[in-house]
């Protein structure tokens, strides 16, 4: 079996399941600005760099003087890996090129001899249209320069322009490499570009398929492989998987009338939604759980999308929880990222290399509806929680996630949703206008593998955070409360 | 004698014959003041001076120039007398890299470049 090198990519390899196999031909396509040279370059960089594969760069249309230029700008210097000798940049022409590899005994296999170059560059392929604009030709042209690299058993990758970002057409490059790489940097809401790359094909090696997200700044090119969920058990399996454990931990809320619907809280490593109307107390009850954890000795993280480190703060500050000095005390680890051009996936690539580190026992999302927008199809989005959801319970962790549900939707249409079926339990927080009141309700509509109290119930948020009251009893019974009175 | 941006005046002969190693036969220097009153002379060093491991035929150096190809091939001929280029192959496919580039010793070849274009070519390259 051939061997995988490593791209230099930072989550590429992964996408990759590893790597590309070494001597393949990888084709990289793409509209202009989408990253084709910046990958080609970080390939060559840090196989220099990182392996001691010595790397040539051929460029037909872009000065060598602005690749230095543009490379070090992403902290790449290849000037000094030229001094060394494990990097060449050589400005020519595709018919030069061609006839050179052909002939076998030219300036460049000379160099690649004395160098011995590993890893080539070729940028771009576009421009083999200089030699000839026959198709059979230039298939004939590009299949033998590609055989005159594999046998000389270089990694290479070509460049290759494409004049859409979203078109299916497959061109004849694609049949004679043996990996395609696709980057794009598509328009998103009308006004926001952002960039995916996408794996096309790999001969002899499996790939994450789809899109991925990708950010390009300083230190390079940098892939978040798209979070995956860990199969699930089938249907009859899960029945088995999933009777109610006698015995099982609870993870107390720190709020003593929840618990008590809860029979003793939440459920160690399971994960919970808290979903409900604006301003109904979400932020508060997740505030609480965290705290709750801290007071009992498990470190908590706290990963505030909606409002800011300042908001949360005094939120909590307002409920006797003083999150400066959990922080401080290194008991808590507070994240807040803009809801504004979020990008899902680096955050759950942030959060993943964050937690090999972090020994974390509770966890807060607060909150998914801030995430969403970034993620446009439904079906991504519920797969998503479901990879954020496994990636804190195969470490055991307690997880809260909230979420503002739309307007009008019963318990019942919430119990069936989609992405109520990722959690373990969910839990309702509901205004409820009665004449001219509004009261606050909680209601656990599911708790799995556990019995818990079915009733819905009053609440209020004082100064020491939610005081869960008595039963509420709808409407009727609420009207002769307020007569009595 | 050439005049530099600065005002200052040097002898280019002098100052590419001074980058020649001991002992090695210098080039014939008498045409370079020819040369470098060549259009082209200027954008063809310059190029080679920040692109050093360029190598390309007349058709190709014109294209990243921006020169006409007859004037680009004159300068690189005459580049190639004066030991600052060497040609590769004969004819249209003609290659044209730094003097001692195929041998890998481009020491003298690059500096004779360098004296070149930071004492004798104007800072800006000019349409």
């Amino acid at each position: 079996m051939s061997e995988q090198i490593s791209t230099g990519i930072s989550g590429l390899d992964t996408i990759l399941r590893g790597g590309i196999t070494a001597g393949h031909a990888v084709l990289v396509q793409g509209t202009p600005g989408a990253g084709k040279t910046t990958l080609g370059l970080q390939f060559i960089y840090q196989g220099a760099l990182q392996h001691n594969q010595a790397g040539l760069v051929i460029t037909f249309e872009e000065f060598p003087q602005q690749i230095y230029h543009d490379a070090l700008k992403l902290g790449f210097d290849l000037k000094a890996l030229e001094a060394q000798n494990k990097l060449r940049v050589i400005s020519t022409s595709p018919a030069v090129l061609h006839k050179q590899i052909q002939e076998g005994a030219g300036i460049i296999q000379r160099l690649v001899a004395d160098m011995k170059v590993e890893r080539i560059l070729v940028d771009s392929i576009t421009h083999f249209q200089r030699i000839t604009t026959d198709p059979v030709a230039l298939r004939d042209l590009l299949n033998s320069f590609l055989n005159s690299l594999r046998q000389g058993g270089f990694t290479t990758m070509l460049t290759q322009e494409v004049s859409h970002e979203e078109t299916e057409d497959v061109t004849f490059e694609q049949y004679i490499v043996d990996c395609v790489i696709r980057l794009s940097f598509a328009l998103v809401n009308r006004t926001e570009r952002i960039r995916t790359i996408e794996i096309l094909k790999c001969r002899g090696q499996g790939f994450l398929a789809g899109k991925h997200s990708v950010e390009i700044s300083e230190g390079g090119m940098r892939v978040f492989p798209r979070p995956e969920p860990v199969s699930r058990l089938t249907a009859s399996e899960e029945e088995g998987e999933l009777k109610f454990v006698p015995g099982i931990v609870r993870a107390p809320t720190g709020i003593v009338g929840l618990d008590r619907m809860l029979e003793g809280g939440l459920i160690d490593g399971f994960s919970t939604l808290v979903t409900g109307d604006s301003g109904a107390g979400k932020s508060i009850l997740a505030l609480q759980f965290i705290d709750a954890g801290i007071k009992q000795g498990e470190k908590g993280l706290y990963v505030a999308l909606r409002e800011n480190y300042e908001k949360v703060l005094k939120t909590a500050r307002s409920m006797g929880i003083d999150l400066e000095a959990l922080i401080a005390e290194g008991k808590l680890t507070f994240l807040s990222r803009s809801p504004v051009k979020m990008n899902a996936d680096a955050l759950y690539w942030e959060l993943y290399e964050m937690l090999q580190s972090l020994e974390v026992k509770r966890a807060v999302i607060d909150s998914l509806t801030d995430l969403q927008p970034s993620i446009d199809d439904p079906n991504r989005f519920r797969d998503y929680v479901y990879a954020l959801v496994d990636l804190f319970s195969a470490r055991q962790i307690t997880s809260i996630f909230t979420s503002q549900d739309a307007g009008g939707s019963g318990d019942q249409e919430l119990v069936e949703s989609e992405l109520s079926m990722v959690f373990d339990a969910i839990i309702a927080l509901r205004l409820r206008r009665i004449q001219d009141h509004i009261r606050k309700t909680i209601v656990v509509l599911k708790l799995r593998g556990s019995s818990h109290d079915t009733g819905i119930r009053q609440f209020k948020i004082t100064n020491e955070g939610i005081v869960v009251q008595t039963q509420f009893e709808g409407p009727t019974a609420f009207i002769r409360q307020l007569q009595k009175v | 004698m050439i005049g530099v941006e600065d005002g200052s005046a040097s002898n280019p002969v002098n100052d590419v014959q001074q980058q020649w190693p001991p002992g090695e036969k210098s080039p014939e220097l008498s045409g370079l003041a020819e040369v470098l009153k060549n259009p082209a002379a200027t954008k063809v060093l310059r190029f080679f001076h920040e692109n050093e491991f360029t190598m390309d035929t007349v058709q190709g150096l014109a294209l990243w120039t921006g020169c006409a190809p007859h004037h680009v091939a004159n300068v690189v001929e005459a580049l190639v007398r004066l030991k600052i280029l060497e040609r590769v192959g004969e004819g249209e496919d003609a290659v044209y890299l730094l003097f001692g580039s195929s041998r890998g010793e481009r020491s003298a070849g690059k500096a004779a470049l360098r004296a070149l274009v930071c004492g004798h070519l104007p800072r800006k390259a000019t349409l």
